[in-house]
């Protein structure tokens, strides 16, 4: 696995737009692309409509893999937003988090808007750098 | 007799006959953290257990996607 990850401007635009047009709810969705690379964002609803917690109804999750597996591309990861908090995982995320592969992307509206990517293992956190490209 | 089933449109052997709680303690996948789907068709939880797999079988297994900032 990657321990960076590349991503266009244009779709870290378009996690801030999406994050600021949910908030104050936590917003989320599926990542595809391959290791290494975010090629596409799909925008899921969050089945928890939390400020504080966000989860993703099964049967949209499976439509979404499949739509993004039609497309060619792979699933590579989730996104989610911290209105009110840094994007970095919290002790909810890690409990949650059970995919070790899964790139967990975060963006935090607290000040200036940011974007952090992580790998969550056995409740272990590693950053994953990420490289915005043009696009 | 060894059949294929795709996981995650990904092939893998398995040896018939495999259920799907069989196969997944073999990718080491406690049912309870995911969504399973059979040829496109979701598998309700509480029929997990009586699912057998056939040659050209597709699962999909889905880890549940949850967390949030607190």
């Amino acid at each position: 696995m990657s321990d960076r990850v590349r991503i266009t401007h244009a779709l870290l635009e378009q996690l801030h737009a999406q994050a600021n047009a949910d908030a104050p709810l936590e917003t989320c969705g599926i990542l595809a692309g391959t290791d290494g690379e975010v090629s596409a964002l799909y925008p899921v609803r969050n089945a928890a409509a939390s400020a504080t917690y966000y989860s993703i109804d099964p049967a949209e999750q499976f439509a979404t893999y499949t739509t993004i597996r039609e497309s060619g591309a792979e699933v590579i990861g989730v996104y989610h937003s911290h209105p009110a908090s840094p994007a970095r995982p919290s002790a909810t995320d890690i409990a949650d988090a059970h995919d070790p592969e899964a790139l967990y992307l975060i963006i935090s509206l607290l000040g200036e808007p940011t974007v952090r990517a992580w790998r969550i293992a056995e409740g272990v956190t590693d950053e994953v750098t990420i490289e915005p490209t043009e696009g | 007799m060894a059949i294929k089933v795709f996981i995650n449109g990904r092939p893998e052997d398995a040896e018939a006959p495999t259920t799907l709680p069989e196969l997944l303690a073999s990718v080491k996948i406690r049912p309870e953290v995911a969504t399973l789907a059979v040829n496109k068709v979701i598998v309700r939880r509480d029929d997990i257990d009586g699912v057998a797999l056939d040659d050209g079988d597709e699962v999909e297994i889905m880890l549940h996607l949850a967390g949030g900032s607190e």
